[in-house]
């Protein structure tokens, strides 16, 4: 009975130890920015197989990331340097459910683990590229994908230009939509004033204000 | 029953230490019921949030703000453009040496709306406050050398682990993750530290005042050991040390990020001047909080005084509670990074 009680208590404290380091609505200024493509890849028999997702961080955090990792000291970062640095973003990914939301008609589809990851780039611009395998049951009318963080601790951004999202394989006569977010750099280029004002809306919006700020890519099939 | 009778009515009372105990048992068992009913309150709106570790497995862990209106979001929105425009002041700081004091004001701004976010730093030096604390001169000193370790930390874990070891992002996380468990462990330790003293004077207070005569004999006054005064004067700052190190030891994210960036841009010194003008920042919004706790808690003492015992009890339980709080949440914490590191 006692050994109970004194493990409820420290269930509670450990719980409440990590709501403080980050649990809950929680929410944080944004720390990384990253300017995303992504690719949605459809299956030969119209189903949507796996999104590719070709992440390029901002220079600070490039920076952080890629210290120490030139060994063999040629001022550049080869695909093995990068290997084992691959292998933790994309598993730590995983907690976040790889900030990404792949719809089916409207309902959710669950993403699998990343099958194909690397980092390439160097401490300016440091790009993660991973796939992720859908597991959707049938070829939906409508398919969309959503990247972004809801709690602000990393922005995201898409890349300029078409290829920011793009669509391979999809049957005849699908129609694409692309909505941006606001890009980071537009947004540090517009002052404070800009950032804020759309930043309360969002956030006096609800609960799901990150996905105001969501990237969306809508596939319509006929 | 008729055995119980025949006892004289004090015997069945606990001793004096164990009714210290018994005090400080309960006090840890308020504050352990105040926090969860805080953790149900906070948890209840939950969405899901940001990650126990870096969603990108690297890089020190960062606090988070927990609800987030207006004035939280207002506040997010300033940390992260004042955030983003410090990797270009750096830069233009290596071509024009007077875009250092664009900076340096950065930093400052930075480190003073950061601090006005979420943190355990204010929250510990205001509960050491309420728990032991009446000089508004002394929260205030804690503040700034809270700030100033938290700076000297994220530039002492820079200097160590990339330019003498030249570690990785990796190593560097691990590092930082040592020095905040060590910094959660702290706290936990002042709490207990200041618990037992705190619960010692409550249980005396709770005492009756006539069996307390009767205790206080002359043998109280021969007294072995360093002389009283001295021993207080070493307490007292063994305490205000476990402060600051509970406070500030614990690096922040941003700083140590801007500081490798600003190695590898060969601009160690400008990163580590926007360094320390936020930790300027950060003591400043931290000392406003201060003394809030400091005004709040003379205003209690004053709304007490007038009132006898009562009072003194009211005032000595607030202050039990305070020591019982700083010693959940530091086991709180420890056991939050624990479980983190368990899942992980």
């Amino acid at each position: 009975m006692w050994r109970m009680v004194l493990r409820k208590v420290a269930g509670a404290l450990a719980g409440f130890g990590a709501l403080l380091l980050g649990g809950g609505a929680a929410l944080a200024h944004p720390h990384v920015w990253v300017t995303v493509r992504a690719e949605v890849v459809y299956a030969p028999d119209g189903r949507v197989s796996s999104i590719r997702h070709a992440w390029s961080f901002d220079e600070m955090y490039s920076t952080f990331l890629s210290q120490g990792l030139d060994k063999n000291g040629d001022g550049k970062f080869s695909r093995e340097e990068l290997s084992e640095l691959a292998k933790i973003n994309v598993e730590s990914l995983s907690d976040q459910n790889y900030y990404t939301v792949a719809k089916a008609n409207g309902k959710p589809v669950a993403v699998a683990p990343p099958v194909d990851y690397w980092l390439e780039g160097d401490a300016k611009r440091l790009t993660l590229n991973f796939t992720l395998p859908l597991a959707a049951a049938s070829a939906p009318k409508i398919f969309g994908l959503e990247v972004y963080d809801p709690s602000f601790f990393v922005a995201f951004a898409m890349e300029e230009g078409d290829a920011a999202m793009a669509v391979t394989g999809a049957p005849k006569g699908c129609a694409t939509t692309l909505t941006r977010s606001k890009s980071p750099d537009a947004v540090a280029a517009g002052g404070s004033s800009s950032l804020s004002e759309s930043f309360f809306q969002a956030l006096g919006a609800g609960s799901n204000a990150g996905g105001q700020f969501a990237n969306r890519l809508l596939v319509a099939c006929p | 029953m008729s055995l119980e009778a025949s006892l004289p009515a004090g015997d069945r009372r606990p001793g004096p230490g164990a009714r210290t105990i018994l005090v400080a048992l309960v006090a840890l068992a308020v504050a352990a019921g105040l926090l969860w009913l805080v953790s149900l309150f906070i948890g209840g709106a939950a969405a899901p949030g940001p990650p126990a570790r870096s969603p990108f497995g690297v890089g020190p862990r960062e606090a988070v703000a927990t609800g987030g209106g207006g004035l939280a979001g207002w506040l997010l929105a300033v940390q992260g453009d004042f955030y983003r425009r410090l990797s270009g002041a750096l830069r233009a700081a290596r071509e024009d040496g007077s875009a250092l004091w664009s900076l340096v004001l950065l930093g400052f701004a930075y480190g003073a709306f950061h601090a006005a976010g979420p943190g355990h730093g204010k929250a510990v030096i205001a509960g050491w406050i309420v728990a032991s604390e009446r000089a508004l001169h002394r929260g205030v000193s804690l503040a700034f050398a809270a700030a100033l370790l938290q700076a000297l930390v994220a530039i002492g874990l820079v200097l160590v682990m990339s330019l003498a070891l030249g570690a990785t992002a990796q190593a560097m996380t691990g590092a930082a993750n040592v020095v905040e468990i060590a910094s959660f462990a702290a706290l936990a330790l002042l709490g207990l530290a200041l618990l037992p003293r705190k619960a010692r004077r409550l249980a005396a207070l709770l005492d009756p005042p006539s069996r307390r005569a009767i205790q206080a004999g002359p043998a109280c006054d021969h007294y072995h050991g360093p002389d009283p005064a001295s021993l207080e004067r070493q307490q007292g700052f063994a305490d205000l040390a476990g402060v600051v190190v509970a406070a500030g030891a614990r690096p922040c994210s941003g700083a140590v990020i801007l500081l490798v960036f600003a190695l590898a841009q060969g601009m160690l010194a400008a990163g580590v001047a926007a360094v320390l003008a936020m930790a300027l920042g950060v003591a400043l919004t931290t000392s406003a909080v201060a003394a809030l706790a400091v005004l709040a808690k003379g205003a209690a003492l004053r709304l007490a005084s007038g009132r006898g015992r009562g009072g003194l009890l009211a005032g000595a339980a607030l202050e039990t509670l305070a020591a019982a709080l700083l010693a959940t949440l530091g086991a709180a914490l420890v056991a939050g990074l624990w479980s983190a590191g368990a899942q992980a």
